[in-house]
């Protein structure tokens, strides 16, 4: 047990490392972050044609996301990162990132369009046979009575996606991208080192901490937004 | 908002001086002295020949990182990759797919195991007979990968019971000893030392064919070469070039791969 923590210190000690593990941070940092972007702007695109009502201009828009997100949700993400850099992306010198994002982000897309199509059903029909009985238009009654209700719903199961995705870019050391999982691999490795499990420990805290902001973050949004509910307030 | 900008312009600046390449070369960066991160910057003796090559035909051409086990594949189809300078290992069946220039480096594989087991040995090496019913483990794709499967399907270790777990890395395989996942592992020469160089609990020793008597026995080599996508004739006949001019002995018999070989093990003499 002590050769364990002679590897912590010489990995805190040494500014190589620490340096390697923050460069692959920032790297972990971008993917996600730019893969939510797009997931969310997608996904919310996504889970309003889904939610839609079925006219003969829908029906088409339907069935793409429907297979869509079939498609995305039903495969490995693994495998979904290999066809994007082998199969679609077989560009010479394509900056390795912005394929990751793409692919990260087309993925996170089908998984948040259903955070969303859920929140949004998750709004009793009657409200807007309500809103429409008032006389409220289609727009008023989304934006007005569906939303905000929705987003309720929404927040909670967003900030779970958000940390899948950030957790799930680790597999981008599999396409040798310099992420976190990589610089761990890169300080465990031969000329390092020589052993994985001390940096593969202290990549797992970055993790950790990232996800823990997260969470903290969410949780205020979630009780910034039941301020108006009873349950809310209790919390 | 401010983050969005921020990031973006993060990510803008490391991919700057990205994409406008005329060769890709893809290797596996957890290959010292060959090839290794070193400050995020994958450096070692193929690189340098990749260097020399870029310099030689005035081309740009990239060092990109890769899983071992698809470099290969990736050369073949040479549309994300021209080449590979992996310390890769001629053989047979990845001739059929890609070009080899000529040898640079010769190699034979090491037996890492546990100090609190070690293998039966003979004198100062292992022979294959010596790794019947244990499980063996290899960096997936590599040669001691190739060679293991290959004893196990119809050579000495046959029928033995002997199993082989293919393993992300060498130095994982390293790991997965202490961890008691597999018994031992198999590993190239350099990358075998510098792991035990690393770990007082693990040693190493070469691995050998096992002859009619002991000093009959003889190691299981194998040599390095690049290897060039099919259809890049100007690519091999430049590695070519370049590596025949870097194996000249001078006049101490050395060769400038050999010192590239020490220099990076960190063994130069200043």
């Amino acid at each position: 047990m002590s050769e364990f923590f002679d590897k912590v210190a010489e990995l805190f000690s040494t500014p190589e490392y620490i340096d390697s593990l923050l460069h692959g941070f920032l790297l972990t940092l971008q993917v996600s972050y730019f893969a939510i972007l797009i997931g969310v702007a997608l996904g919310t695109v996504i889970a309003l044609i889904e939610t839609a009502r079925k006219t003969k201009w829908t029906a088409v828009p339907k069935f793409i996301c429907n297979v869509y997100t079939t498609v995305i949700r039903g495969t490995p993400m693994a495998l979904q990162l290999f066809i994007m850099f082998f199969v679609i992306f077989v560009i010479k010198g394509f900056p390795s990132i912005i394929i990751a994002i793409i692919a990260f982000g087309l993925n996170s897309a089908a998984y948040t369009a259903e955070v969303i199509r859920s929140g949004i059903l998750s709004v009793d029909s009657g409200q807007t046979e309500a809103g429409l009985a008032l006389g409220l238009s289609q727009r008023t009654i989304f934006f007005k009575i569906v939303a905000p209700q929705a987003i309720k719903n929404i927040i909670p199961a967003l900030g779970n996606e958000i940390i899948t995705v950030i957790k799930e870019t680790a597999i981008v050391s599999m396409v040798g991208m310099y992420d976190l999982n990589m610089a761990a691999k890169d300080i465990g490795s031969g000329q390092n080192m020589a052993s994985y499990i001390v940096p593969m420990f202290t990549a797992a805290l970055f993790y950790l901490a990232t996800i823990y902001l997260i969470t903290f973050v969410v949780k205020r949004i979630e009780k910034g937004l039941r301020k108006s509910e009873m349950r809310g307030a209790e919390k | 908002m401010l983050v969005t900008v921020g990031m973006g312009a993060s990510v803008f600046f490391s991919i700057r001086g990205e994409g406008e390449v005329d060769y890709v070369v893809e290797t596996n960066a957890f290959f010292a002295p060959f090839e290794f991160y070193e400050n995020r910057e994958i450096v070692g003796v193929d690189v340098e020949i990749v260097d020399r090559v870029a310099e030689k035909m005035n081309k740009k051409i990239q060092i990109k990182n890769a899983e071992f086990d698809v470099i290969i594949d990736n050369v073949e189809a040479g549309k994300i990759a021209d080449a590979g300078a992996a310390g890769l290992t001629i053989t047979p069946a990845r001739e059929a797919k890609v070009n080899f220039t000529i040898p640079y480096y010769n190699s034979v594989q090491y037996v890492i195991y546990s100090l609190d087991m070690p293998p039966t040995l003979r004198d100062d090496h292992v022979v294959w007979e010596a790794l019947a019913g244990y499980t063996l483990g290899s960096q997936i794709g590599s040669t001691g990968y190739i060679f293991i499967d290959d004893e196990i399907e119809n050579g000495v270790l046959k029928e033995t019971g002997t199993s082989l777990k293919g393993i992300d890395s060498h130095q994982l395989a390293a790991d997965a000893i202490a961890a008691h996942i597999i018994d031992f592992a198999i590993a190239d020469e350099l990358a075998a030392k510098f792991i035990v160089e690393k770990n007082p609990g693990l040693l190493a020793l070469p691995l050998y064919y096992s002859g009619a008597t002991r000093t009959e026995d003889y190691p299981v080599e194998e040599s390095y070469a690049i290897a060039v996508n099919k259809e890049r004739a100007e690519l091999l006949t430049a590695f070519n070039e370049v590596l025949a001019e870097m194996l000249t002995e001078n006049s101490e018999g050395e060769t400038e791969i050999d010192r590239l070989v020490l220099k990076y093990m960190g063994l130069e003499d200043e």
